[in-house]
């Protein structure tokens, strides 16, 4: 833990910078109302960009359409404090990457995706999306075999 | 007799000295300092019980005692949990429809999307503050407790006294807060808040909101129970709860809220 000190600083540091910078208002979202979180698709591009920023992380790629005209695409997962909790470090993907995302599309049908899972170029499978679904899908079927070998009395 | 001054001086000395005593002499003030975290960030922590997976980051009393029940039923031994947590929902948000006054069912379909403060960089209101997935850690100094969000490096100070808090100024975010300890538990009243309407809560400048951090007796665990009492939009006190774990190893860390916004779409 760090010092009560050290604390205050870091804490007041961060709230007078917080109150100091310009927002833009649409940027950020609660995901149900940019995205359709009961749907899902999947795209695949090169990494142009990785932004490991609050309140989510972003990716920008370029995908090709089918006509083979490059569209920029971005890709948006969790918090970064909570990525780096889980081990994040924000090398994970990097730029030039082609990777393949999977997760919630736009609700206006924009190019912008909110990630469950990418795919690196190795093979690799990451989770690290908005409330972290697919640890989350992982867990349940870990907690549903062990339900199933200890039912309730 | 002493001067005025010195009256001062005694008084704030005395009183200084009473809330120390008043902080060291509860069982529960050792128990609760430190790094607490949520199912969040600490999900394969061997602490959690299926219901809090279930529960998610939090969830209402309501649902968790729903959720218990069907767990404990052998009944539902062949349900999936994600049918489980989907039943749990589906009570809690009965439950919540029914204890809406009307003017409450009014403010919510008057937004019918939940907000997200965030969307305008601004910090949360003091439930979603309690409630931040992200870790949480309590200090306690003489007279006065300190509760660090990480989310949003919310940081609030509350004086440790046995007086109700009383309105002063305007309603503002976190209002008006007295703390006080019951047995083990650290108990947060606030009054004097703005309005709230983030999710399935809905409130007016007349709320009382009260948090509740329980230590488990090893001091591994901390439940955390937050309650609504606003006549205005609810017929009865509403409970929503929150598990934490301890995690020692987690630091709280300097972060800027806004960053992302700040980029062009």
């Amino acid at each position: 833990m760090i010092s009560q000190a050290d604390m205050k600083a870091v804490i007041l540091a961060a709230l007078v910078a917080a109150s100091s910078l310009p927002c833009i208002a649409r940027a950020h979202h609660n995901s149900a109302t940019i995205y359709r979180m009961s749907e899902s698709m999947t795209i695949s591009g090169v990494v142009r960009e990785v932004r490991f920023v609050n309140p989510h992380a972003r990716i920008l790629l370029d995908v090709l359409d089918e006509g083979g005209v490059s569209h920029q695409w971005l890709a948006e997962g969790a918090n970064v404090i909570a990525l780096r909790l889980h081990g994040w470090t924000g090398d994970e993907v990097k730029p030039g990457d082609r990777i393949t995302v999977t997760g919630a599309p736009s609700r206006d049908g924009s190019p912008r995706i909110e990630w469950s899972e990418i795919v690196l170029p190795d093979g690799t499978s990451l989770g690290g999306g908005n409330g972290f679904p697919k640890e989350r899908d992982e867990l349940f079927e870990k907690l549903e075999q062990q339900r199933r070998a200890s039912p309730a009395e | 007799m002493p001067k005025p001054k010195l009256a001062c001086l005694y008084a704030a000395a005395i009183s200084c000295l009473a809330a120390t005593a008043l902080v060291h002499s509860q069982s529960g003030a050792a128990g609760l300092e430190g790094v607490w975290s949520t199912t969040l960030t600490t999900r394969a922590h061997p602490t959690w019980l299926i219901e809090d997976h279930l529960c998610g980051f939090f969830c209402s009393t309501d649902e968790y005692q729903h959720l218990r029940r069907l767990l404990m039923d052998p009944a539902n031994d062949d349900r999936s949990l994600q049918d489980l947590q989907q039943d749990m929902r589906t009570f809690g948000k009965q439950r919540g429809d029914e204890v809406l006054t009307d003017a409450g069912r009014e403010r919510l379909v008057a937004v019918p999307e939940p907000v997200d403060t965030s969307a305008v960089c601004e910090p949360p209101d003091l439930r979603a503050a309690a409630f931040a997935p992200l870790p949480l850690a309590i200090e306690l100094h003489e007279g006065n407790v300190v509760l660090y969000q990480q989310h949003w490096n919310v940081a609030r100070t509350v004086r440790l006294t046995n007086e109700s808090p009383k309105p002063s100024g305007p309603p503002s975010r976190y209002g008006n807060a007295t703390a006080r300890f019951e047995g083990p538990a650290l108990v947060v009243d606030s009054v004097n808040l703005l309005p709230m309407m983030t999710g399935d809560a809905v409130t007016t400048n007349q709320a009382r909101v009260t948090e509740r951090y329980t230590p488990t007796e090893n001091g591994s665990r901390l439940d955390l129970e937050l309650t609504i009492v606003d006549p205005a939009t609810y017929r009865e006190p509403r409970v929503w709860y929150q598990p934490r774990i301890r995690t020692p190893d987690v630091q709280l860390v300097e972060d800027d809220p806004c960053a992302g916004l700040r980029e062009h779409d």
